[in-house]
């Protein structure tokens, strides 16, 4: 008695998929977007401090990511690429006049809060207190893990200016946290 | 102090948790009616490289406007021959309330369209009709194309609205047009009677504007909308260029095809708007420049149109030049143009 063959199916490649959406498959399209749009939504979020303008930049890079993925060199690292993608666009919001700014202190926090949650949305709230060219190097350093040779070519700054723009916003957060001046 | 510094580091990082965005059905199901609408977004993943580095392109075009005898700040035309800061985009061989009447949709496929077929030449239009502020502006409308570059790229410099002075010519719009797919990477127009220049460098995402007077420049960036569809370098075609996107057009009996141009002349937005080309016949037209076998195409969306009436365009079925355009009339009355003189290089080097 032999066994009816059993194919298994490997799970789509990125490359694979970037391919095929690129050729305008709305099925690839919607596979890169389950997989990759809550990550790039988040660090647009964390961009740009507002849910509704992160949910814009995710709208807005599926919209022409078939079109750009004609320019899309598989390397493996497609999340990477998209991740720049995000971040440009994001920086472009930043630029732009209307934007949307959520601050993340609750009228009703009491003091009752965990300690640490309290932490946290103060210092959310610093954060996003700070200039853009200041936060968004706070942001893609120490939140998202970019060097800052990466910062300085997604910014279109020196490496040096971005590590001096990290020291000051560092500072300015020490002053704004009501801790010691960082030397 | 530095083991405070990575407190506070540590504090940032904390502040951030991972909390992936809600990315539902709606989302995905509105990319999808986007893109099914025909909207599209020109994204970069390129870093961001400066502005000084546009700056020096921009000089660079300012350089060539020299070296092909464009006016500066200083040369005055003469009168009549200015053109309104407002006109920037306006196009030269196109009836600007035409261009106006573009659709935000496509209504047929989408025509590809690239340079191959492109040719230096020059050419000259009169306008025999037309009693609008646009039409009638102009009597004799030329254009030149020469094989040039911009910022490296190999580009096909169009030069439009000579001055009438015939004993010095000069162009008072350049557009210079990326070789390989028609669009337009820089435009500089003389404005304000001569005494200012406007140039524009298109980019993926935003315009570098230029505004030249009294012997100073200042630079701008006018960021696309890409919401709305205002220009950006995404812009595949300017009104001059729809010349020479029409070389390419694949012109058949009942063939049919849209193409974006960048319309709707205002001062500092132009819109992306969609055209629709349908070949609705064949006839032999006399003009000036002699008798040719044309194809007759309706420009334009087939929905009724409120100013000028329908254009129709005759293009030569040998050459592809627009050999005769003409509207039916409306509120601002009719518009005809017709080719005097066409002039064709053989190759595309020249």
């Amino acid at each position: 008695m032999s066994l009816p063959l059993r194919t298994l199916r490997p799970p789509t490649t990125d490359g694979e998929l970037a391919a095929r959406a690129a050729a305008g498959a709305t099925d690839a399209l919607a596979e890169l977007y389950h997989r990759y749009a809550p990550r790039l939504g988040l660090l647009a979020g964390r961009l740009l401090g507002s849910s509704p303008d992160a949910e814009d930049v995710v709208q807005d890079l599926f919209v022409g990511l078939p079109e750009a993925l004609g320019r899309y060199r598989d390397d493996g690292k497609l999340e990477a690429w998209l991740r720049r993608i995000a971040v440009n666009l994001a920086l472009k919001k930043l630029r732009g006049a209307r934007r949307r700014r959520e601050d993340p202190l609750p009228e009703d926090l009491s003091t009752s809060e965990a300690p640490g949650k309290v932490d946290r949305i103060q210092v959310q709230r610093a954060v996003n207190t700070l200039p853009d060219r200041l936060r968004t190097v706070v942001i893609l350093k120490l939140v998202e893990g970019y060097s800052h040779h990466e910062i300085g070519e997604l910014l279109g700054i020196t490496r040096g200016a971005s590590e001096v723009r990290l020291s000051r916003a560092l500072n300015r957060l020490r002053q704004e946290l009501g801790d010691e001046k960082v030397s | 102090m530095k083991k405070s510094a990575e407190i506070l580091e540590r504090r940032v990082k904390a502040a951030f948790p991972y909390a992936p965005l809600g990315t539902g059905p709606q989302g995905l199901q509105r990319i999808l009616e986007r893109r099914e609408r025909g909207e599209r977004v020109a994204l970069t993943d390129r870093a961001s490289r400066g502005y000084w580095r546009y700056g020096l392109a921009a000089a660079a075009a300012a350089a060539t406007l020299v070296i092909f005898g464009q006016p500066t700040t200083r040369d005055r035309p003469a009168p009549g021959s200015e053109t309104a800061v407002g006109q920037l985009a306006s196009a030269a061989l196109m009836p600007a309330q035409l261009m106006a009447q573009g659709a935000s949709h496509p209504s047929y496929p989408i025509a590809v369209l690239d340079g191959r077929e492109v040719r230096p030449g020059d050419w000259t239009y009169a306008v025999l009709r037309g009693n609008s502020t646009f039409t009638a502006s102009a009597a004799v409308q030329r254009m030149r194309v020469r094989s040039a570059e911009y910022s490296g790229r190999p580009a096909w410099l169009v030069l439009t609205r000579p001055t009438p002075d015939s004993s010095a010519l000069q162009w008072l719009d350049s557009a210079w047009v990326d070789k390989g797919n028609l669009r337009l990477l820089a435009r500089s127009v003389s404005v304000m009677n001569g005494n200012g220049r406007v140039t524009d460098e298109f980019r993926e995402h935003e315009v570098l504007r230029g505004f030249a007077t009294n012997g100073s420049t200042t630079w701008t960036v006018i960021e696309a909308d890409t919401t709305s569809g205002d220009v950006s370098a995404g812009v595949p075609l300017q009104g001059d260029v729809f010349f020479m996107a029409l070389k390419q057009a694949p012109l058949s009996a009942g063939w049919r095809g849209s193409i974006q141009l960048l319309a709707t002349p205002i001062y500092n937005r132009a819109a992306k708007r969609w055209f629709d080309l349908a070949v609705v016949g064949e006839e032999r037209v006399v003009v000036p420049a002699g008798e040719f076998e044309c194809w007759k195409i309706r420009f334009g969306p087939p929905a009724e149109y409120s100013d000028l009436g329908p254009l129709y365009l005759w293009v030569s079925k040998a050459e592809q030049w627009i050999v005769q355009q003409g509207s039916d009339g409306g509120p601002q009355g009719g518009f005809r143009s017709v080719l005097v003189a066409g002039e064709e290089q053989e190759t595309t080097e020249k």
